[in-house]
């Protein structure tokens, strides 16, 4: 499959939510690579959630490549799997504060599955974050500085959601980055709930911190 | 200037080429599309005038820029910020016959049939994919009798003109962005076409010594070529520990060189009574740029917006009819606490065009130079008067004829 076929499984036209996906790492994938790393494809157990929630939408924001699989996980159980990454690659031979390739074999793995993946028009969506775009010490001046922020332009806004029926958000991961942080703000001050999971625990309902409206 | 839609039978193939053949990365902002589903046709006679004016208003600003280069002096009313102020004597050894300037110039249609222009993207101006690879998609998709400037070109051929074959180029971006990277990449991939070695980098990847540019890159150390930057000035002077300031007088071909913050700044208006003074033709700009004032000036004058000193895409302007009323607030509530980081212009009526499933768009033709020519045209159409980040990209094409 070449990165156009992959991109359209990833996003099919005409499918709410799937406007959002970024087409940055699917830039790529057609590049020729040397990569060495051993890819674990298992697809995790997912323990907050077992099934499709009407008003619910999620955001997995943990290491790119457990993020692409718990959104196939995702999307086993109902749920639109939505890729975020905006990461850069460097010129080849240069090296970079973090890993943004390693995801493009994932996304090929992933559309693999979702394939054989039935998910409905209708379903909600689950944003698939990499936690590691916030890897940006630099350890040398040298480096490609490929770190990168979410910001609100880069997920619907709160009253998209709540056109849509969705007024709870779940955020799987191990803590709120600050990033994230100023978006999910946002969605709460539209009244729609932020629950937390680490992952194992049942989400629950959290307080975000307060950001000051900027222009 | 008519709009047409891509077939919508062949839209989904048009956004996935746009996507992966013609750069376009970010085809959504929040919940805008930003990939129009229509093309902008200019009819030839629209092209050549705005032709014209572009590069008469681009000698008259070259003609400035140089002038204020060698009497700072006077440069005094753009208050540039300290920090680049001070760098600003440096570029006495500034030629522009070593450089390569490439500007471009934001026009819009006003109620009365006029061009007005809203500035020009002087320092590091976007767009280049859209300017040169969507036109081609689109010619292609409708199967007319259209054709384009191809931008992408115009400017690869100026920059191999300047610099030795195989030579090394520095895309210097900031590197975080995505959106920054695809200007870069477009351009860096049609300069590798030809032969060049395109390093991509962030400004303080280059290190100046005997005022040539160095690159620190890692895999990448040595002296290069030409430095082609996309990370502004004004964002420039905050990098820690200062290894920037080599930019303002280095010999080695900078595409564009500093020499573009004096027309940069929204605040150029200020100076013109000086260089007009000192016989510098300034007819274009005073014909197309609305009446721009201090804010301090405004007093009780009417129909006014204001517009940051050092802004970009469109944000922070008081268009009341396209904020929302809290971003209005926020931005007359700034102006009031920082009133000289704005200026106050004078307000031009938009006159939209009807698209051909009777929606009404403004458009703004950003229409490029490149050593003085015209070189292209990068449009966005929004259906709010004000273009900004929400505004989808449009390719324009020319009827012939």
């Amino acid at each position: 499959m070449h990165r156009k076929e992959i991109y359209k499984i990833w996003a099919p036209r005409n499918i709410k939510w799937t406007d959002w996906i970024r087409p940055v790492p699917f830039i790529g994938i057609d590049k020729p690579k040397q990569r060495g790393e051993f890819i674990n494809y298992e697809i995790p157990k997912i323990h907050y959630i077992n099934k499709h929630k009407k008003n619910t939408a999620i955001i997995v924001d943990i290491v790119g490549v457990n993020s692409i699989k718990e959104g196939i996980s995702l999307a086993k159980i109902g749920y639109r799997p939505i890729p975020v990454f905006n990461g850069t690659n460097p010129n080849i031979n240069t090296k970079a504060v973090t890993d943004n390739e390693i995801i493009e074999p994932l996304l090929v793995w992933g559309a693999e599955e979702l394939k054989t993946t039935e998910i409905k028009e209708n379903a909600n969506p689950a944003f698939l974050l990499d936690l590691n775009r916030l890897n940006r010490y630099k350890i040398l001046d040298s480096l490609f500085d490929n770190s990168y922020d979410i910001y609100d332009q880069d997920l619907p806004s709160a009253k998209f959601f709540l056109d849509n029926g969705i007024d709870t958000i779940i955020v799987r991961s191990e803590k709120i980055e600050k990033d994230l942080n100023k978006v999910l703000y946002n969605y709460e001050q539209s009244k729609i709930k932020i629950l937390f999971t680490n992952g194992f625990e049942t989400p629950k309902e959290i307080k975000l911190k307060k950001v000051k409206r900027e222009l | 200037m008519k709009l047409v839609s891509i077939p919508k039978e062949k839209f989904e193939k048009y956004r996935l080429d746009a996507i992966f053949d013609c750069y376009k990365w970010d085809p959504q902002f929040k919940d805008s599309n930003t990939l129009s589903k229509y093309a902008l046709v200019l009819s030839e006679e629209e092209y050549k005038e705005i032709k014209k004016l572009t590069e008469k208003l681009d000698k008259e600003t070259i003609m400035s820029e140089e002038f204020l280069n060698q009497n700072l002096n006077l440069a005094k009313p753009l208050a540039l910020p300290n920090k680049i102020y001070n760098e600003l004597k440096r570029m006495n050894n500034y030629d522009a016959k070593k450089h390569i300037r490439l500007m471009r110039y934001d026009f819009h249609l006003d109620i009365n049939n006029n061009w007005v222009i809203s500035e020009v993207n002087s320092d590091v101006p976007g767009g280049f994919a859209e300017a040169s690879l969507l036109p081609k998609l689109a010619i292609k998709m409708l199967k007319k009798d259209y054709y384009s400037i191809d931008f992408g070109d115009i400017l690869a051929t100026s920059i191999e003109k300047k610099i030795k074959p195989k030579g090394k180029i520095m895309f210097v971006h900031c590197t975080s962005y995505s959106d920054d990277r695809q200007v870069m990449q477009y351009i860096g991939d049609e300069m590798e076409k030809r032969g060049f070695k395109s390093l991509y980098g962030a400004a303080d990847h280059i290190r100046f010594k005997d005022k040539k540019a160095i690159s620190i890159l890692d895999g990448y150390e040595g002296e290069i070529d030409l430095i082609f930057r996309f990370t502004p000035l004004e964002w420039l002077k905050d990098i820690k520990p200062k290894t920037w300031d080599g930019y303002f007088d280095t010999i080695t071909p900078s595409c564009n060189h500093p020499i573009a913050i004096f027309a940069q700044t929204k605040r150029f208006p200020l100076v013109w009574e000086t260089l007009k003074a000192n016989g510098i033709k300034l007819d274009t700009w005073e014909k197309l740029l609305p009446h721009t004032i201090l804010v301090k000036d405004l007093k009780d004058k009417e129909g006014y917006i204001y517009k940051p000193a050092c802004g970009r895409v469109g944000e922070k302007i008081s268009i009341k009819e396209a904020c929302d009323d809290e971003e209005y607030k926020l931005i007359l509530k700034d102006v009031k606490k920082h009133p000289n980081n704005y200026l106050a212009q004078k307000q031009f009526k938009s006159m939209p065009i009807i698209s051909p499933d009777n929606t009404k768009y403004h458009v703004c033709i950003g229409s490029y130079t490149v050593e003085g020519k015209h070189a292209g045209f990068y449009a966005r159409i929004s259906e709010k008067p004000r273009i900004d980040s929400h505004a989808e990209d449009i390719p324009v094409i020319i009827e012939r004829g």
